[in-house]
């Protein structure tokens, strides 16, 4: 597992970097500015992540301002040339439209004033910040296995998996990192990787009951969305075929809902608090002249129905009590050390 | 005799083209895969083209007065999101329901008036409802994915006739049901009423049809308006197979619900078609999806597939049309 390594070592020199910037901010005279543009404000998962990021400002010790395009690229241009005019020391953005930034992003350089990328790269990012979704294709693909060689005495079984739009990265990561992990178990096969179109739950619905009819034998699907497999899971029930098992990808609420209730056996949460956390300590760091990875993917928490109990408990603190959640933990020692003390219920 | 008979077949398949490729393809599928005819299957296909199949009654007749609404994922995703919202909030599910529906007519209304009432084309005034109705219903759903739980939209994805179980044929679904009357109740509309045949008369010729004293903007808000409560009532029939509101849900349906039209063999010019035959439209393309995923074929031929498919429905259309006009 050579990529969990070089997480943990990403890890373990942030947190050193974490200690070095301690000094950095006693340095300053007045506290530092970091902007934050963000995509909108309505959505429950960006107002997680601006939670986050208030939580990094109010360790550190900085000034945090957050800005919002409302869901309008040329809005969201204006709030980043705002936060230019105003001399913030640092800027996190997650662009709308890469392409729109090309003449703001070169004001921000005039201006001295560095710039922290989530999601796309746009020419002049310090660094980009994203989550690591092949990586979590890979952790399904392992808790699959798991399933299967509990079912057969054996890894083996036959799987079909549901997939988003072709040509998005992160379809192609979703379900290249599960894949590529199957690769090594050669009696699993998977018989059909197909299309929802544009993540389509009418037609993950279609495609389940065709794989009902095509391979009777079929023994688990992957799903790359809650969207995709709850409505999976609902054909299931109706064809009485609830011995096929289904992992998913999401966190969603309705997604959790369907852990809970066993018709979904795992999925994978991606910690909007977490990722807002990071996102504004990266620009802060960069702003304090600390050297920073020119990519940070931060991986998701697998929620299975085992730990979901640990993991609910999880979700209560980001929300409750966010101001002593480790967040300079990596995610799966979080998530491990949350199953292990609550166990399932 | 014999060449009487041949040209009599000849002009029965080129009127209907669209049945015989039904036919042809039909035949073909069930001879290349051991399981395309299995009644189950065949009864899959029928709940699988449901959606587009509601939404092609409204999109046939607005296609016949000249016009195209690019707005029925909205007006299906208002009926979807709405009922659903309500249905969670606590409202009983004819309120939710009746409430859904207003919203998804609403969007036709609003279709109606850009139209005919300020007179912007209707690509350029669809796609604005198209993009602005599923934003609106978004706001209000405050972008959260909505579980579909209530006894109603359950009843409707469970519910089968009894089936012939010695036989192992299950029984067939409420949903195709109910597609299969709304088809039987707009084809008698479009036959039997005054409304059907003004539609053909805009169709074939606005100018005269309003001379002769069809009040065409009348008809034409009327047409926008079903378009959108049919889209409306292919929301419910979603909302029930899903079971999750997920914020793109039916987004593109615009697409295989043109597709449909085409492939039934109306025109997109309007004046000519039959809404019955938009039903084998969606028939052809849902079976050749089926049949697809059956035979094994990688999903990126699928897609090719699909629109190669509509090219030569377009295509074919074209021949047959000019092949009558030489004759």
């Amino acid at each position: 597992m050579n990529r969990k390594m070089s997480f943990f070592i990403t890890f373990v020199a942030l947190a050193m970097l974490l200690t070095l910037s301690i000094g950095a901010v006693g340095a300053q005279d007045a506290p530092l500015r970091i902007g934050l543009v963000q995509l909108g404000t309505d959505n429950p998962f960006w107002i997680a992540q601006v939670a986050g990021g208030e939580e990094a400002a109010r360790r550190n010790g900085f000034e945090l301002i957050v800005t919002s395009g409302e869901g309008d690229v040329t809005r969201q241009v204006e709030a980043f040339e705002d936060l230019v005019n105003q001399g913030v020391d640092a800027i996190s953005i997650n662009p709308l439209d890469a392409q729109a930034f090309g003449p703001a992003m070169e004001a921000a350089a005039a201006a001295n004033i560095p710039v922290v990328c989530l999601f796309s790269m746009m020419d002049g990012c310090v660094t980009v910040l994203g989550f690591e979704e092949r990586v979590n294709g890979g952790l399904v693909a392992q808790y699959a296995v798991q399933l299967l060689t509990e079912k057969y005495g054996e890894p083996r079984g036959n799987v079909a998996i549901l997939l988003g739009a072709l040509g998005q990265d992160i379809n192609t990561n979703r379900a290249g990192g599960f894949t590529d992990v199957l690769a090594n178990y050669p009696n699993i096969t998977v018989v059909a990787a197909e299309s929802t179109g544009n993540w389509e739950a009418d037609r993950a619905v279609a495609l389940t009951e065709n794989w009902l009819t095509a391979y009777p034998d079929l023994d688990l699907i992957y799903g790359l969305s809650d969207s995709l497999t709850v409505p999976a899971s609902d054909v299931l029930k109706r064809a009485g075929r609830e011995d096929i098992m289904l992992v998913s990808y999401d966190g969603t609420e309705v997604g959790l809902a369907g852990v809970a209730d066993g018709s979904l056996r795992s999925t994978v949460a991606l910690l909007p608090q977490y990722n807002g956390f990071w996102n504004v300590y990266a620009a802060y760091l960069v702003a304090s002249d600390v050297q920073f990875p020119a990519t940070y993917y931060m991986p998701g928490a697998m929620v299975t129905t085992e730990n979901l109990a640990g993991f609910q408990q999880l979700s209560v603190d980001l929300a409750e009590n966010i101001g002593i959640f480790p967040f300079e933990l990596p995610v799966g020692n979080i998530v491990a050390d949350y199953g292990a003390r609550y166990g399932s219920e | 005799m014999i060449t009487s008979l041949r040209t009599r077949l000849r002009d029965w398949m080129s009127g209907n083209s669209a049945l015989v490729a039904l036919l042809a393809l039909f035949i073909f599928f069930g001879i290349t895969s051991g399981t395309f005819l299995l009644p189950n299957n065949i009864f899959n296909i029928f709940r699988q083209m449901s959606v587009v199949a509601v939404l092609g009654i409204g999109m046939t007749l607005v296609i016949l007065i000249g016009g195209i609404d690019l707005s029925v994922s909205s007006a299906l995703f208002m009926s979807a999101g709405l009922s659903a919202l309500l249905l969670r909030d606590g409202t009983s599910a004819p309120v939710a329901i009746g409430v859904g529906l207003l919203a998804a007519t609403m969007v036709g209304v609003i279709n109606g008036l850009l139209i005919e009432g300020v007179g912007i084309s209707p690509v350029i005034a669809t796609l604005g409802t198209l993009i602005g109705g599923r934003g609106l219903a978004l706001v209000l759903m405050n972008n959260a994915q909505i579980r579909v739980e209530d006894p109603f939209f359950e009843f409707i994805a469970i519910t089968r006739t009894p089936g012939i179980e010695a036989l192992n044929i299950p029984g067939l679904p409420l949903i195709a049901i109910i597609v299969f009357a709304l088809y039987l109740i707009a084809a008698l509309l479009m036959r039997r009423t005054i409304y059907g045949r003004m539609v053909y008369a805009i169709g074939g010729n606005s100018t005269a049809a309003r001379l002769s004293g069809v009040p065409v903007r009348s008809v034409k808000m009327l047409t926008y308006i079903q378009c959108s409560f049919s889209a409306g009532i292919a929301g419910l029939l979603i909302a029930a197979s899903t079971g999750v509101i997920s914020p793109n849900l039916g987004s593109g349906a615009e697409f295989f619900t043109i597709a449909a039209v085409v492939l039934g063999g109306t025109r997109l010019s309007g004046g000519i078609g039959r809404v019955e035959r938009t039903l084998i439209g969606a028939l052809i393309l849902f079976m050749t999806l089926n049949w697809m995923t059956i035979r094994r074929v990688p999903t990126e031929w699928q897609q090719a597939a699909t629109g190669l498919l509509v090219l030569a429905a377009i295509i074919i259309d074209r021949l047959a049309q000019r092949s009558r006009e030489a004759s």
